[in-house]
């Protein structure tokens, strides 16, 4: 038997390559595209970050150069801020007698009988001890009842009556004396 | 045996030429995504940074700017004011001083003092004080006795005889406190309300400043090379 060999045939070939090569052309062009749109797109960003902190730079320079033009003023600020932090700590510390003695002073105003204050202390937590006196028994007893009242009654924390004494040297006035101690509301 | 042989691999390159072309460019790009990316990922930390350093400076910019157009320059004599009612140590001249001052401005007579100077704590000195003068004097004493003698004063206890007026004690409290710099506080944002403040009590003070009584945090300094150099620092004698 001969054996012929047909020199105008082409064998087709058959590496990886030429089987794929249509399929890999259509994925490498569509990655391409992709890398490519990303590509740009990261382009785009670092350029507008780079021009952002250009911005940034002449901003931090600006701000830079008016705090040290102004470094006396922006201590003397502090100075005062500082100071007035403690002036307004220390504050804390007073007993602001005058607006708690006025509340006092009009709540005895308003009773019926007309008690002489005559000795009042005050701290600054607001704890009070003050004496009241009285012309006679009558008035005294009218106070009594005027200190159960709402009236009264509103200003204070609590109140309660410490002693009660005659003084028997005073003879014509303010021979009755009433101690009373408690604690005022705050006042707003 | 040879499995892939030269004239194989240069017929492969020669027929697929597009598609390496194509490997290549796409390698490319991949290089320069992952590139860029890395450069974006810095360039965008970077600016972070930045905007929050901005940030800042730019709060103390216009905290700075809004306080200098509030205190209209009136910010030192402000300042000389609080360093008279809070002097940075204790003084007891200003003390006498203010209590006499007290004592002229409200009428209110203080005829006797004692400083427990054993009892006294940090920053503040008691005094109690024994007054004498009629229920106006007193009232008068009560508005005005805080800033009224340039140094501020607070009373914890007030024990006020009405009847006997000159029995009167007062627990008067002084003080004195150090100001700290502290550079990392915010530099605060003053308000109408505390210039406000600050100008009423300054009204109510009636003595002159005087121009050693405060003096502005020193901002102007060289540093020191060496810390041991002995012709630095001398004592003024």
């Amino acid at each position: 038997m001969k054996t012929r060999i047909n020199l105008f045939r082409r064998k087709p070939r058959q590496d990886f390559f030429s089987l794929h090569s249509v399929q890999m052309k259509q994925w490498l062009t569509g990655l391409g595209i992709v890398l490519f749109i990303l590509f740009i797109f990261l382009v785009v960003q670092v350029v507008q970050l780079n021009t952002e902190q250009q911005k940034l730079f002449e901003k931090k320079e600006t701000y830079l150069k008016y705090l040290m033009n102004e470094k006396d003023i922006e201590a003397s600020v502090r100075y005062f801020k500082s100071k007035q932090t403690q002036m307004n700590t220390f504050l804390k510390n007073d007993a602001h007698f005058l607006p708690y003695y006025t509340v006092l002073k009009n709540s005895l105003d308003n009773a019926d009988t007309k008690p002489i204050l005559d000795t009042i202390d005050i701290d600054k937590d607001r704890n009070t001890q003050f004496i009241v006196k009285f012309e006679n028994y009558d008035e005294m007893l009218l106070f009594l009842k005027y200190i159960e009242s709402e009236t009264f009654l509103k200003n204070f924390v609590s109140i309660s009556l410490q002693t009660f004494s005659i003084n028997k040297q005073t003879i014509n006035s303010n021979r009755y004396e009433l101690s009373l101690k408690g604690t005022f509301k705050e006042l707003q | 045996m040879k499995i892939i042989s030269w004239y194989k691999i240069k017929r492969i390159l020669s027929d697929q030429k597009a598609v390496f072309i194509s490997l290549a460019v796409v390698f490319l790009l991949i290089i320069l995504v992952f590139a860029f990316y890395s450069q974006f990922n810095k360039q965008k930390k970077e600016v972070e940074l930045l905007q929050g350093e901005t940030s800042m400076l730019g709060d103390r910019f216009n905290t700075l700017k809004f306080n200098k157009t509030l205190t209209q320059d009136q910010i030192k004599d402000y300042n000389k004011l609080l360093a008279s009612l809070i002097p940075e140590t204790e003084d007891f001249f200003s003390i006498i001083y203010a209590l006499e001052e007290i004592s002229t401005a409200t009428n209110f007579k203080i005829t006797d003092y004692a400083i427990d100077i054993s009892a006294a704590i940090k920053d503040t000195l008691t005094i109690t004080v024994q007054g004498k003068g009629d229920t106006n004097d007193f009232l008068k004493f009560l508005q005005e006795y805080q800033f009224v003698g340039g140094r501020l004063v607070t009373s914890d206890k007030i024990i006020y005889r009405g009847e006997n007026p000159g029995d009167t004690k007062i627990t008067l409290n002084f003080y004195s406190k150090r100001f700290s710099f502290n550079e990392t506080v915010r530099v605060p944002q003053l308000t109408k309300d505390e210039i406000q403040r600050l100008q009423k009590i300054k009204e109510q003070v009636k003595f002159q400043f005087s121009a050693a009584s405060y003096q502005a945090a020193d901002t102007q300094y060289t540093s020191k090379k060496d810390p041991f150099a002995k012709d630095e620092l001398q004592p003024q004698l």
